[in-house]
């Protein structure tokens, strides 16, 4: 069924350029495999993943000292009244009191001045306030009259009062941490007012900002559902382990936050809302994509640089460039060339039937791609071979799969341009349709890479996906035979798409006029 | 008569706009060299690729020894050979490996026919075939045609550029061939090389047969022209009387051109010794000459019409 001296012809004519295209490919995997076996290639992705990691902490840091900043300012604006009330009630009893006090006993001698103060001052203090009002005198006077202090001593007294006063008359289901921020932040209050009797918002927000910078760190501790999370992504126990990991400290942990925090001061005092600050200020790498951030970590943290390198890049792109070339100018030479040219007279006005030649030409086609990718193929396993003990991950099973894959996706490119070339006189048709369709695949494979989903969430320009849907190459799903799922289906549409084209293009070579 | 070996029956293979070959109807008989003549575009090619299946005539087929031209077109090759129009060889280093691959082709192990032509041709055929003259791409054409002693040979314009030794060369070659036995179709635009070679001659203009010419009624006609010019009025106006066939008359010069019927040669010349002649000269009948008649007889039959 085949011709023997058309296919010497066929080999004789293409053979350099098959050597050529064979070789240079060849090397190409040879070199890419030799070097990714070197270079340590997922150094690459972990410092990738690293800046990634530590963009995405740094804002979550940010954020969190935000969040806090915002609950303790808004404690501190609630609290301020009440502690400028009781501060300022307690400040006027004291003053009393003492001055009561030491005139009994000074001037009158008083055997109980404590006793006879406190008499004297309830008797001009309405009914309802006498509870309170007897507990505050006992307390200063007992203080006043046991420790004998100085003023500065008898002012810390009173703020220590206060802030027992107002613990007290908080509820009783609030819990003790609460308590103990609220008594932190009453001091800090108190002893701005007692200073200049007046709380400014500036003052209120420079007491916020160190209450957390100071407990940031230590509060990065409490369990919550983002950082457990995280935890379980990279396989650390506790927050201080990964800090330390990705080379943080407290100092820097909390400057972060600290910085976080005077951004977010800046923006609202220049009348920016909170939640427009908030997400300017916290923008990560990962912060503009809707999907779970520990999704996105989880997915860099598998993505390796050896599949989407060899996989993707050269067994769909670089790898396939020169084969396609090679299918395009001999497609048309075996074929279009011939009739195009009139040298096929010589071969047709001998006795051999037309779908001898065509059949002759497809044999040659696919069988000069068969040993392209039989040599393509053994060089990767050499190169593998001579890298394995090192860092690339690809085993031979799976480079027999790619190599399998490639071939048959070349087969089904050569399908179509066979087609062309036995469908059209001319070599410019031929050349024009089945090359320009081609590498119209080749070029949209390129180009939605970037929208792929072999590339890194982080990295995809989603909108870049639609080029996938506008190749045959797509149906070569590397991805997949690297990474585990069913790749079978599309490499037999690929088939099939092979075998149409090539049945197509030897009927209508058998029926059309030949310009001989 | 002969037998035939291509009988083309009523063929039309329409191009549109005039182009193509419309109801071709002839045929080539066994040992005979059949000329097809006919300017470029006029369908020489067109019905010499149907001939060789390679084009499928629209309405009519092609007889060759009882083999559809088109549909047993493998099966004709066996006693075809054809030098095409264009010729282009295929991606080989030499003309030697073109004329051993070829040889493969035809299956042919013996190769002293070939290696004869070689000689003949005195062509040097290690050149690439690609990078030939033109002249040498056209022996080397002939060569891988003939090569195989094929009965029926189909030449498209073989001679074109061939130098005028070379085309004579070529020429005998083709004699020989016919001494063979062999049928051979040669087109051309050339009448001069045609006539001396064809045994007949077809003229196709604008993809219609004008006439078929039998050389040998050209060759040897019936009744030749003779112009005879002579040295004095009186013996021209004496001569006018004489009962010979007088086709043309040119008073000023003294002459006449008559035609002469083959029995009566020797009674013409007995007569022509009575006068005193300046010359006398045959005027030769060509091919030339046979088809621009029929086309003038044609055109006035045109213009009758109308």
């Amino acid at each position: 069924m085949i011709s023997v001296p058309l296919l010497k012809q066929s080999i004789k004519a293409n053979g350099v350029a098959w050597l050529l295209v064979t070789l240079a490919t060849s090397i190409m995997l040879g070199i890419l495999i030799f070097v990714l076996g070197n270079i340590q290639s997922n150094e690459i992705r972990d410092s990738l993943k690293d800046s990634f990691i530590k963009s995405e902490l740094e804002a979550q840091f940010k954020s969190g000292a935000i969040d806090g900043f915002v609950i303790v300012y808004d404690t501190i604006y609630q609290l301020y009244p009440e502690i400028k009330n009781t501060y300022d009630q307690v400040t006027n009893l004291s003053n009393v009191a003492v001055l009561t006090y030491d005139q009994l006993k000074n001037q009158f001698n008083h055997p109980n001045p404590k006793e006879g103060a406190i008499q004297i001052i309830l008797n001009n203090t309405p009914d309802e306030d006498k509870p309170l009002a007897t507990f505050i005198l006992t307390s200063v006077l007992t203080y006043y009259e046991t420790n004998n202090p100085t003023q500065n001593e008898l002012t810390q007294f009173i703020s220590k009062l206060v802030i027992d006063l107002i613990i007290n008359n908080m509820e009783e289901e609030v819990p003790e941490e609460t308590r103990a921020v609220v008594k932190s932040i009453s001091q800090q209050i108190i002893e701005i007012y007692s200073k200049n009797n007046e709380l400014t918002i500036e003052n209120m927000q420079t007491i916020a900002r160190l209450y957390i910078e100071n407990s940031f760190y230590d509060q990065l501790g409490t369990p919550n559902e983002q950082t457990d999370k995280m935890l379980e992504v990279f396989g650390y126990d506790t927050i201080y382990e990964l800090l330390e990991a990705f080379g943080y400290n407290k100092t820097t942990v909390n400057g972060i936050a600290s910085s976080g925090i005077i951004q977010y001061i800046s923006y609202i005092n220049n009348g920016m809302e909170h939640d427009l600050a908030k997400s300017e200020i916290t923008k990560s790498l990962f912060s503009q994509m809707p999907e779970d951030v520990a999704e996105s970590l989880t997915e860099l943290g598998d993505m390796n640089i050896d599949h989407l390198v060899v996989g993707t890049i050269f067994y769909k792109m670089a790898g396939l460039l020169l084969p396609i070339v090679y299918v395009i100018t001999t497609a048309n030479s075996l074929i279009a060339g011939q009739v195009d040219s009139g040298s096929l007279a010589f071969v047709l006005s001998t006795p051999t039937k037309r779908r001898k030649v065509t059949i002759t030409q497809m044999i040659y086609l696919i069988g000069s791609l068969i040993c392209m990718y039989i040599i393509i193929g053994v060089v990767s396993f050499i190169a593998t071979m001579l890298v394995k003990d090192k860092t690339f991950s690809i085993t031979y099973q799976d480079l027999l799969k790619l190599n399998v894959g490639a071939l048959i996706t070349v087969i089904a490119i050569s399908g179509i341009c066979f087609l062309a070339s036995a469908w059209f006189n001319r070599s410019k048709y031929s050349v024009g349709v089945g090359g320009g369709l081609s590498m119209f695949f080749l070029v949209s494979t390129i180009l939605g890479l970037f929208g792929s989903s072999t590339i890194p969430e982080a990295l995809r320009i989603k909108a870049m996906n639609f080029f996938n849907y506008t190749t045959i190459i797509t149906l070569f799903d590397s991805e997949k035979i690297l990474s585990g799922g069913t790749y079978i289906y599309g490499l037999l549409i690929l088939l099939g798409i092979a075998i149409i084209t090539y049945i197509i293009g030897i009927i209508r070579f058998d029926k059309k006029d030949l310009p001989l | 008569m002969n037998a035939v070996d291509i009988k083309i029956n009523h063929i039309t293979k329409d191009y549109g706009q005039n182009r193509g070959v419309f109801d071709l109807n002839f045929e080539l008989r066994r040992g005979e060299i059949f000329g097809f003549v006919g300017t470029n575009g006029s369908g020489k090619t067109t019905t010499i690729r149907q001939i060789m299946g390679f084009i499928k005539p629209n309405n009519g087929h092609i007889d060759i020894r009882g083999l559809d031209a088109y549909k047993d077109a493998t099966e004709t090759k066996k006693f075809i050979g054809y030098v095409p129009g264009e010729i282009s060889f295929p991606d080989l280093p030499t003309g030697i490996s073109f004329i051993k691959s070829q040889a493969e082709f035809l299956k042919l192990k013996d190769l002293s026919y070939a290696n004869e032509l070689i000689k003949i041709f005195q062509i040097d055929l290690r050149a690439n075939p690609r990078k030939m003259s033109k002249g040498m791409k056209q022996k080397t054409a002939v060569i891988a045609a003939l090569m195989n002693d094929a009965d029926i040979l189909l030449l498209d314009e073989p001679t074109t550029g061939l130098d005028p030794l070379m085309r004579k060369l070529f020429l005998e070659v083709l004699e020989k061939e016919k001494a063979k036995g062999k049928t051979i179709l040669i087109s051309s635009n050339i009448f001069e090389e045609i006539e001396a070679l064809c045994d007949r001659v077809a003229l196709i203009k604008d993809g219609k047969i004008i006439d078929i010419a039998v050389m040998e009624e050209i060759r040897n006609p019936i009744k030749r022209e003779y112009k005879i010019e002579f040295n004095n009025k009186d013996d021209f106006e004496k001569f006018k009387l004489e009962n010979i066939e007088i086709v043309r008359i040119k008073e000023e010069q003294n002459q006449v051109i008559v035609k002469i019927n083959k029995e009566e040669y020797n009674s013409f010349f007995k007569t022509l010794t009575k006068y005193n002649l300046k010359f006398i000269n045959e005027n030769k009948y060509n091919l030339e000459k046979y088809f621009k008649e029929k086309f003038n007889r044609l055109e006035r039959d045109g213009e009758n019409h109308d």
